[in-house]
């Protein structure tokens, strides 16, 4: 599904991720990592939101770096800690995102109401706390016909009954195709997930854990 | 206490100087090209004879006073680790802040300073009150502000009823996210920005028909109008990359996006846009005026995609401002066409953002 060819990643010349050859099947792959081992820079390079040294190819055939939109098309990414502007909406950026990933008709609606959403969608996201933030940055990762979902730590600040959404819609659509790569220092519910294999980055590389 | 001076400095001082670093480099031009030091004393001289005109003087510093305590206000409101102040004693705490806006208005003491020296010099008792007062109050009342926004975390904006029944009705398009954080958290530097570029396009569409002037004076105007947007589209850069991250994981074509920020320059050009328009010299053709427009907006875009070249501070962007002041000064005095300047300025645009745009990134960020 996702195949990861000498790939690097340095701030300031600094190395931070040295993969030479790493190949993900579909299904759903947890990463595993201490704070600052870098499994965040691993994220939003393979969202395309961050340059490096290398290839990241989907499928096969879609190149992060030389198809770039189809890439981003099929690969969308939940940030850990989001930060959007104060002044906008979850319905503004809702709109912003559905309409770049073609999202098709009524997927946005169905997300606000799995998520519980509906009551501050027309509210500055400068007045939300840490949990709506994170469900808002949730729907906007599940927009459009992603083939790969990246969720960067999906179950922090989130109530139990948000919790066990998250975990209901992988494991939902993972059954209908789509893969997964999550982080998470929290196993409580990833582990009910049908977890494909998990890795551990450390060592400035990704390795799998016995 | 001794984190209070350090963390203050750290995070409002030095970020004030830091982003407005094109603003100032703008500002110290004007000043120091258009006005040489004989002028400056001549004016000040007639100012301290003359109240009004030196109430003229000290509304500009109140201006740069709003500017300066708007920006450690907002600093205050989006860093809640500031918040911790508040259990600082209020005497230490009156004194910190202080010193804040002591050193965050340095540039406009500096010049008072300056006036009431010649004001003392001329024997302009009155004068000199009226400056030393002016100074005080632009020094103390803003803390009264500053302390303000360390006690009321989260404020309810007195415009949040307005605001929630336009949301109700109005959905922002994409490319008015900027424009909206430019209204909505940069406010002064936006006003400010657009009130010194309107005053010099209407100064020289004024002073174009006086004399024997050819277009390379709208094209100066225009120029001068480029370069002090340098500081929002700096904004603009930083903005993307601090709210709106997501940007790069969105399906979008690169020539979209180029295309979206040369219409969001576009759109911030709009005033200059109407001016050009409704005061078009008589013996200049639309063609003539659309072709000074389009040198303007080519030096702005391209000035916002040099910024995807290499992460720069802003204080690290003047030599490229000055540079591009530099160049485009001697290409319109050596009368080369405004469209082919124009179109060479898009073209340029174009090939630094497609191959820099993808590979860019702010460097400053640390790995997780």
């Amino acid at each position: 599904m996702l195949a990861i060819r000498q790939f690097q990643k340095a701030y300031h010349g600094r190395v931070i991720l040295n993969i030479p050859a790493l190949d993900f099947a579909p299904g759903i792959h947890w990463i595993q990592g201490r704070n600052g081992s870098g499994k965040t820079t691993f994220f939003k390079s393979v969202a395309g939101m961050l340059p490096f040294d290398g290839q990241i190819r989907l499928d096969g055939q879609f190149d992060c770096n030389r198809q770039a939109v189809p890439y981003r098309m099929r690969v969308n990414y939940g940030e850990a800690e989001p930060t959007f502007p104060a002044f906008l909406t979850a319905d503004e950026l809702i709109q912003w995102v559905a309409t770049a990933k073609k999202a098709p008709k009524g997927q946005a609606d169905e997300l606000i109401e799995t998520f519980a959403i509906r009551d501050f969608m027309k509210t500055p996201v400068g007045t939300y706390s840490s949990g709506m933030l994170k469900k808002t940055s949730l729907v906007l990762a599940f927009l459009g016909q992603p083939r790969l979902i990246l969720l960067d730590e999906p179950l922090i600040t989130l109530d139990v009954a948000a919790t066990q959404t998250v975990a209901r819609l992988i494991r939902t659509l993972s059954a209908a195709g789509v893969s997964f790569l999550l982080s998470s220092h929290q196993d409580f519910s990833l582990a009910e997930l049908p977890i494909a294999s998990v890795w551990q980055v450390a060592g400035q590389t990704l390795m799998p854990t016995v | 206490m001794n984190a209070l001076p350090t963390v203050l400095r750290k995070t409002i001082v030095e970020q004030f100087y830091r982003q407005n670093a094109g603003l100032f480099f703008v500002v110290l031009m004007l000043a120091g090209s258009f006005l040489r030091a004989q002028e400056h004393i001549a004016l000040a001289e007639a100012a301290v004879h003359a109240p009004f005109m030196l109430g003229l003087y000290q509304v500009l510093w109140l201006t740069y006073t709003l500017f300066a305590t708007r920006f450690a206000v907002g600093v205050i409101r989006q860093t809640e680790v500031l918040y911790y102040f508040r259990l600082v004693p209020t005497p230490r705490r009156w004194l910190g802040l202080l010193v804040v806006q002591f050193v965050l208005l340095d540039p406009i003491l500096l010049y008072t300073a300056f006036v009431g020296w010649i004001s003392v010099e001329q024997h302009t008792g009155p004068s000199t009150i009226q400056l030393i007062a002016g100074a005080v109050l632009m020094l103390v009342l803003p803390v009264f502000w500053l302390d303000y926004a360390l006690k009321t975390p989260n404020r309810q904006s007195l415009t949040a009823n307005v605001g929630a029944a336009w949301r109700e009705r109005f959905t922002t398009p994409y490319p008015l996210f900027f424009i909206r954080y430019l209204l909505s958290d940069q406010p002064v530097l936006f006003f400010l920005t657009k009130a010194g570029s309107v005053l010099l396009m209407l100064g020289i569409l004024n002073l174009y028909p006086t004399d024997d002037y050819d277009v390379r004076l709208l094209a100066l105007g225009l120029l001068f109008v480029a370069v002090s947007h340098s500081s929002m589209m700096y904004h603009l850069y930083q903005f993307e990359h601090e709210r709106l991250a997501l940007l790069r994981n969105l399906p979008v074509p690169v020539s979209r996006r180029l295309g979206t920020y040369a219409l969001i320059i576009a759109l911030l050009l709009l005033p200059e846009t109407i001016l050009l328009v409704r005061y078009q010299p008589d013996d200049l053709s639309m063609g003539v005026i659309a072709s000074v427009w389009a040198f303007g907006h080519s030096l702005i875009l391209l000035l916002f995609t040099l910024l995807f070249v290499r992460h720069r501070q802003p204080d690290q962007m003047l030599p490229v401002v000055f540079g591009l002041l530099l160049v485009g000064f001697l290409t319109i005095m050596y009368q080369l066409p405004l469209w082919a300047l124009s179109v060479l300025g898009w073209v340029m645009a174009t090939g630094i953002f497609t191959r820099y745009y993808p590979r860019s990134t702010w460097e400053t960020a640390s790995p997780d």
